[in-house]
C-alpha cells in the first residue's frame, strides 16, 4: 500500500507518467483446450515487443472452443473492453448484424494502419469478406479450399490385404491418392473380409461427411437451399430431394448395412482418431490439403494412406467462416489495427502466437524445420497449438518437423487451384426466417445424422425428411436465400 | 422487436410436442418423486438398523455426478456394441439384442428411471429432517393406545408432512415448463431418432439457437416458462388455499 | 405382537434400502473402475465390470501433469466451505425473521422471496449486473455471490420450519427471563432446528461444489479459479463441440486427441464426487431424532 502510494508519486518526477497511457488492445481468440497455462507469459512477450515497437501494451483473452461464443456474446453485449477478435462460431453474418464489427475501411482506417494486411492478403479472399460491400473483417491465411470425398485408411491394413498403394502416387501428388469411389468400396471390402473383428469405417462426424461428401456450396452457411452446381449456377436448390444426396446415402447405407460401421456411431462420441489409434477403426472420412497425411498419421499414431475421390473445392462461407473483427465499440480503432497488421507482417510475433516461447516451447532442428524444446511434448506443453489456422498469417511462422518446408507455396497453390464457387463471399443474413430456420434445424436434427451415418434406409426416410421440411417451411427459407443471393449477385456484377 | 422473438415457440408444428413432452415428464416426475422420497423418508426415519447411515450416503450419491458422466454411464448400460444389458443380461437369455438409442417407446421409462435413480436421495432428505423433527410424543401415545406400525405412518407422519409436500409440490408446479437440460439433452446422446420423445422446450431452444446465436429469442423462452410456471402456481396455491388455508405458500 | 410388527417392518426396510442402495451404487462402481482402465480397453471394450486391462494412468495424469486438478480441488473446497457458512448464515436470519408470526408486511414479504424463485432477469442482465455494476468478473466473488442470492427455495423450507416445529411457547419464555431477540435466536432457534440447518447447509454445500455454471461464464482469464466441476464440464463440453461443428472450425481431429482420453473424464468425475462422499457420514450426525420439546404440553 505505502511503496504503490510512494511510487505513484514519485512516477511524475521520474518520467514514468507515460506508462499509464500506453494504449492497450485486447485480443480475443479461442483454443480449442481453453487458455494455456503459458497464457501469461506468451503475453508478456507480446506486449514487450508491441510496446517497443509501436507503444502499444497487448492482452491475450484466450477462451475455451465451447464457451467462446457464449463468453464473446455477452462481453461484446455488454460493453466490456474487447478490441480485436476473431468471429469463430459467433458467425460473421451475426456479428456483423449485431453491430459488433468495426468498418475496416472507414476513415480509411485499414489503408493508413493496415497496409502490410493489404498487402499479405489476396485481394478476391478480401473482398470475400464483405457484407454488402462494406468490409467488416479479415480473412487469414489458411487452408480455404478442401478436398472433397477423402478417406485416411491405415497403412498396415492396406498392407494386409495387399493393395498396393505405394504405386498410386504420381509425380504431383505424392501425398494425396486421387481415386474413385467404387475403388474404395472395393477397398472396403477386402478389409471386412480380411479383417472382421475391427470396423471399417466411420465418418468422422455427420455434418462432416455432408459438407465433405457432396461438391454442393452451402450457400448462406446451412444446407437448406444450396448450390448444386456450385461453378456455375445460382439457382439455389433442395439439397435433400437432389440425386447427390441420395447416392451419398446409399453408399453409406450400403457400407453400414455390409457391417462396416459401428452400431454405436450414431451415440459414441469418441473421436474417430482415437478409435483407430486404439486399434478399433480402419478408415475414417477426412478433408484433405497440404500437409493432411502427416497431420492424419499424426493423430493415429501410425501411417495412414489418404485417398481423395472428389475436387478441390472453395466454397462461398470457406473463405469468411472465420475473420479478423475489430470491436464496434473500440475505443482505439487505430491501436486495434497497428496492432492487426502486426498480426499479419511480423514473423516474431506470429512465431509467438502459433507456437510459443522459442527455446521454451520449441527449438530449431538441423533442417529449418521446429520442434518440441528439450523437456517438452505434447503433453506438458504450455502453448498449446493447434489453432493456427485461427492465426492471422501462419505462413510467416516456422514450419513444424513433419511438414514439408515449402509447405506453404503448396497451401497458396491449392487454394488458388480448386474449383471456386460462383457465390464466393456471399453470406445469408436470416434474421427474417429466423424462426423458421429454427424448425427445419429440428427437423436435421431429427433424421439427417442417422442418414449419413447409414443408420437411415435413403429409400423410406429421404422422403420422410422431405416431407418434414417442406411442412417446416423449405420452400420458403429457399425462396428468401434465392432473393439474397441474386441482390448480391447484381450487387457484385457477378453471373 | 415485440412479439416476434415468441413467433418460433408457438408456430411451428413442433411446438405441441415439445410442450406435451415437457408437461408430462414434469408431472410423472412430481408423482413419482413425491412417492419415493416420502416413502424412503419414513423407512430411513423409522429404522434402527447400523446401516442406515450408508444407506442414506449411498442414495444421495448419484446427485453428485453431473449428467455428462451420467450419459456415459447410462451409455455402458445401453451400447449397442459393447452394453451392458446387451451383452451380459439379453444376449446369454437368448433374445435380440435392442438398439436402444433408436428405439423410441423405452425412452419415457429409460429418463424417469435415471431422474428417480439421481433424485430420490436428495429429495428425500427434506422429509427426513421434517419427520425427525416431528414431536415423538405423539408416536409414543398413540403406541400406548395400540396403534400398528402402519396405523402410526399412516395416521400421523403423513398428515404431519403434508404441509411440506404441499410446500414441495407447489414449488414444483411453477418449474412446470423447466426441464433439466442435461437429462434431455446429454442422457439420450442427443439422438436425432428420439427427438419426438426427448426433445423439451429447453433442449428445442438450444438446438435452434445454436448457429443462431439470438439471445433475444431464447431470453423469450425463458420469459415464456417463468410466466407460465408463475400462472400455475398462483392458481395452485389458490386450490390450496380453499382446502387447507395454513397449507398455503403465501 | 408389537415387537413382532416392529421386527417385520425392519426386515422390510432394510431389504427395501439395501435394494435402492445398490441400484444406486452399481453405476458408481463402474464410474470408479472405468477410471482405473486403460484407455485403449475402454475403446475397444466399452466401458465393463471387469476391465480386461487396469491402468491408473488417469491418476497419474491429473494429480502430476501441468494442469490444474489440484489448484482446482483446492479452490472447489475453499469455495464450498466458504459459501456455506455464507449461505447459512443469511438463510437461517431471514427464516427466523419471515417465520415470526406478526412481521409487519409478512404476506408481501413472502410472495417477494417466492418471486425470486420463479423469475429471474435472465443471462445477460444478470451478467452486465455482475460484470458492469459490481466489477466482480474474475475474481473468487463471482463464483460466490450468485448463489447466494439465488436461495428462495431454501429459504421457504427453513421459515416452514421454524414456523411449525419450533412451538412459540418456547420462545416467550426466554423472553420473559429477559433474552435478547438475537440470543433466542442463537441460543434457542437454531440449535432446536439442526435437523434444517443440517439439511439446507448439506444443500448449500452440494450447489456450491456442483455449480460450474458461475465459473463458466465469469472466469475468462483467471484459469487459477476454476473449480473441479467446472473444469470437468469445459473439457467435456470442448469435446462435445468439437465433434459437432468440425465443419466451422479447422482441424478438429488435432484439437479432439489434444483433450484428455475418456478414463481421465472417468477420474475426474471420482475426484469431483469424493469429497462429499467423505464429509457427508459428519453431516449425518445431526439429523438426530427426538427432539422431545418436553415441557411444552397442552
Amino acid at each position: 500500500m505505502v511503496t504503490a502510494m510512494a511510487g505513484s508519486m514519485l512516477s511524475p518526477v521520474t518520467g514514468m507518467a507515460a506508462k499509464n497511457s500506453t494504449p492497450k488492445v485486447i485480443v480475443s481468440f479461442m483454443n480449442y483446450t481453453g487458455r494455456p497455462a503459458g497464457a501469461d507469459r506468451i503475453q508478456e512477450l507480446i506486449s514487450a515487443y508491441t510496446e517497443e515497437n509501436f507503444g502499444i501494451s497487448v492482452e491475450l483473452l484466450v477462451l475455451d472452443s465451447a464457451s467462446y461464443n457464449q463468453n464473446m456474446t455477452l462481453m461484446l453485449t455488454s460493453g466490456e473492453q474487447v478490441d480485436v477478435f476473431n468471429a469463430v462460431t459467433l458467425g460473421y453474418t451475426s456479428c456483423v448484424n449485431n453491430d459488433y464489427c468495426l468498418d475496416l475501411e472507414e476513415d480509411d482506417l485499414i489503408a493508413t494502419y493496415g497496409a502490410g494486411i493489404l498487402e499479405t492478403l489476396d485481394e478476391t479472399y478480401i473482398d470475400a469478406c464483405r457484407i454488402d460491400g462494406t468490409l467488416y473483417g479479415l480473412p487469414q491465411m489458411r487452408d480455404m479450399a478442401v478436398g472433397m470425398d477423402c478417406f485416411a485408411i491405415g497403412a498396415e491394413y492396406l498392407d494386409e490385404i495387399g493393395f498396393d498403394y505405394a504405386s498410386m502416387y504420381t509425380e504431383e501428388s505424392s501425398e494425396i491418392i486421387y481415386t474413385d469411389i467404387d475403388t474404395i468400396s472395393d477397398i472396403f471390402a477386402q478389409l471386412h473380409e480380411t479383417i472382421p473383428d475391427k470396423y471399417v469405417f466411420e465418418p468422422s462426424s455427420a455434418a462432416n461427411l455432408l459438407a465433405q461428401g457432396v461438391l454442393v456450396d452451402q450457400v448462406g452457411g446451412d444446407s437448406f437451399g444450396v448450390l448444386l452446381d456450385p461453378e456455375n449456377s445460382l439457382v439455389v436448390e433442395d439439397l435433400y430431394s437432389s440425386d447427390l444426396f441420395y447416392d451419398l446415402c446409399s453408399r453409406v447405407y450400403a457400407w453400414n448395412q455390409a457391417g462396416y460401421i459401428s452400431q454405436d456411431a450414431l451415440t459414441d462420441d469418441t473421436a474417430v482418431t482415437t478409435q483407430v489409434q486404439a486399434g478399433t477403426l480402419m478408415a475414417y472420412s477426412t478433408a484433405g490439403k497440404p500437409g493432411i497425411k502427416q497431420q492424419e498419421s499424426n493423430l493415429c499414431g501410425r501411417e495412414m494412406i489418404i485417398f481423395q475421390c472428389g475436387d478441390d473445392f472453395m466454397k462461398s462461407s470457406g473463405v469468411a467462416s472465420m475473420p479478423w473483427c475489430i470491436n464496434s465499440g473500440t475505443e482505439d480503432p487505430e491501436s486495434a489495427m497497428t496492432i492487426l497488421n502486426a498480426f499479419y507482417t511480423d514473423s516474431y510475433l506470429s512465431n509467438l502466437l502459433c507456437w510459443g516461447e522459442e527455446g521454451t516451447e520449441w527449438q530449431y532442428t538441423d533442417d529449418g524445420h521446429i520442434t518440441y524444446a528439450d523437456g517438452i511434448d505434447a503433453d506438458n506443453t504450455e502453448w498449446y497449438n493447434n489453432v493456427n489456422w485461427e492465426m492471422p498469417n501462419q505462413f510467416i511462422a516456422e514450419i513444424w518437423e513433419g511438414d514439408s518446408l515449402d509447405i506453404w507455396t503448396e497451401m497458396e497453390a491449392f487454394n488458388d487451384e480448386s474449383v471456386k464457387s460462383i457465390a464466393l463471399g456471399y453470406a445469408f443474413d436470416n434474421s427474417d426466417v429466423s424462426s423458421t430456420y429454427t424448425a427445419l434445424t429440428n427437423v436435421y436434427n431429427e433424421y439427417v445424422e442417422s442418414l449419413l451415418l447409414g443408420f437411415s434406409d435413403p429409400d423410406t426416410v429421404i422422403p420422410e425428411l422431405e416431407e418434414k421440411l417442406q411442412a417446416a417451411g423449405l420452400e420458403e427459407y429457399m425462396a428468401a436465400k434465392q432473393a439474397s443471393l441474386d441482390a448480391w449477385a447484381e450487387a457484385n456484377g457477378v453471373g | 422487436m415485440g412479439f416476434a422473438n415468441f413467433k418460433y415457440l408457438f408456430s411451428t408444428t413442433d411446438a405441441f410436442i415439445i410442450t406435451r413432452n415437457t408437461i408430462c415428464y414434469n408431472v410423472v416426475f412430481i408423482v413419482v418423486n413425491l412417492v419415493m422420497a416420502v416413502a424412503v423418508a419414513i423407512i430411513l426415519s423409522e429404522m434402527t438398523s447400523k446401516w442406515k447411515k450408508f444407506y442414506q450416503s449411498a442414495i444421495l450419491l448419484p446427485y453428485l455426478i453431473s449428467y455428462v458422466i451420467i450419459s456415459y454411464l447410462v451409455f455402458a448400460f445401453l451400447s449397442t456394441e459393447n452394453g451392458f444389458i446387451n451383452n451380459s443380461i439379453l444376449k446369454p437369455l437368448g433374445l435380440d439384442t435392442v438398439s436402444w438409442y433408436t428405439e423410441k417407446k423405452y425412452w419415457p421409462f429409460i429418463l424417469v428411471l435415471v431422474n428417480t435413480w439421481r433424485c430420490v436421495g436428495y429429495n428425500c432428505i427434506i422429509y427426513l429432517s421434517t419427520i425427525l423433527g416431528f414431536d415423538r410424543t405423539y408416536y409414543e401415545a398413540a403406541a400406548i393406545d395400540g396403534a400398528t406400525k402402519w396405523q402410526q405412518i399412516t395416521k400421523i407422519t403423513i398428515p404431519m408432512l403434508r404441509p411440506t409436500m404441499i410446500m414441495l409440490t407447489l414449488m414444483a408446479v411453477g418449474r412446470i415448463f423447466y426441464s433439466d437440460f442435461g437429462l434431455f439433452y446429454q442422457v439420450p446422446r442427443n439422438s436425432g431418432t428420439l427427438l419426438s420423445v426427448t426433445n423439451t422446450i429447453d433442449t428445442y431452444v438450444y438446438r435452434g439457437l445454436l448457429e443462431l446465436g439470438d439471445i433475444s429469442m431464447s431470453a423469450a423462452a425463458g420469459v415464456y416458462q417463468s410466466l407460465v410456471g408463475f400462472v400455475l402456481v398462483l392458481g395452485a396455491n389458490l386450490l390450496v388455499r380453499r382446502i387447507d388455508k395454513d397449507s398455503a405458500l403465501f | 405382537m408389537r415387537t413382532h410388527e416392529e421386527k417385520r417392518f425392519q426386515v422390510f426396510g432394510n431389504i427395501v434400502m439395501a435394494i435402492l442402495s445398490a441400484c444406486a451404487l452399481l453405476p458408481m462402481l463402474l464410474l470408479v473402475l472405468s477410471s482405473f482402465t486403460d484407455n485403449d480397453t475402454l475403446v475397444q471394450n466399452g466401458y465393463s465390470f471387469f476391465p480386461a486391462k487396469w491402468s491408473v494412468a488417469a491418476y497419474t495424469y491429473i494429480f502430476t501433469s501441468g494442469n490444474s486438478v489440484v489448484q482446482a480441488y483446492g479452490v472447489s473446497i475453499v469455495l464450498t466451505v466458504v459459501g456455506t457458512a455464507c449461505s447459512l448464515i443469511i438463510t437461517t436470519l431471514l427464516a427466523y425473521a419471515l417465520a415470526k408470526k406478526g412481521l409487519p408486511g409478512k404476506g408481501f414479504l413472502n410472495f417477494y422471496v417466492f418471486f425470486t424463485m420463479l423469475f429471474n432477469g435472465g443471462l445477460v442482465p444478470t451478467y452486465i449486473n455482475y460484470t458492469n455494476t459490481f466489477g466482480i468478473k474474475n475474481s473468487f466473488w463471482a463464483l460466490l455471490v450468485p448463489n447466494l442470492l439465488a436461495n428462495g427455495f431454501n429459504i421457504m423450507l427453513m421459515k416452514s420450519y421454524f414456523a411449525s416445529s419450533i412451538p412459540d411457547e418456547i420462545l416467550e419464555a426466554a423472553f420473559i427471563d429477559g433474552a435478547s431477540e438475537f440470543s433466542v435466536f442463537s441460543r434457542i432457534a437454531v440449535p432446536l432446528a439442526k435437523p434444517i440447518v443440517a439439511t439446507i447447509g448439506l444443500f448449500a454445500g452440494i450447489a456450491y461444489w456442483n455449480d460450474w455454471q458461475n465459473g463458466y461464464i465469469y472466469l475468462t482469464t483467471r484459469t487459477d479459479l476454476y473449480s473441479i466441476q467446472n473444469l470437468l464440464n469445459r473439457m467435456i463440453q470442448n469435446i462435445q463441440f468439437l465433434t459437432q461443428n468440425s465443419t466451422s472450425v479447422g482441424n478438429s481431429n488435432v484439437a479432439l486427441a489434444s483433450i484428455p482420453s475418456v478414463s481421465v473424464r472417468m477420474a475426474m468425475a471420482v475426484v469431483g464426487v469424493l469429497p462429499i462422499v467423505v464429509v457427508y457420514p459428519f453431516i449425518q450426525n445431526n439429523f438426530v431424532k427426538g427432539i422431545t420439546l418436553g415441557g411444552v404440553k397442552g
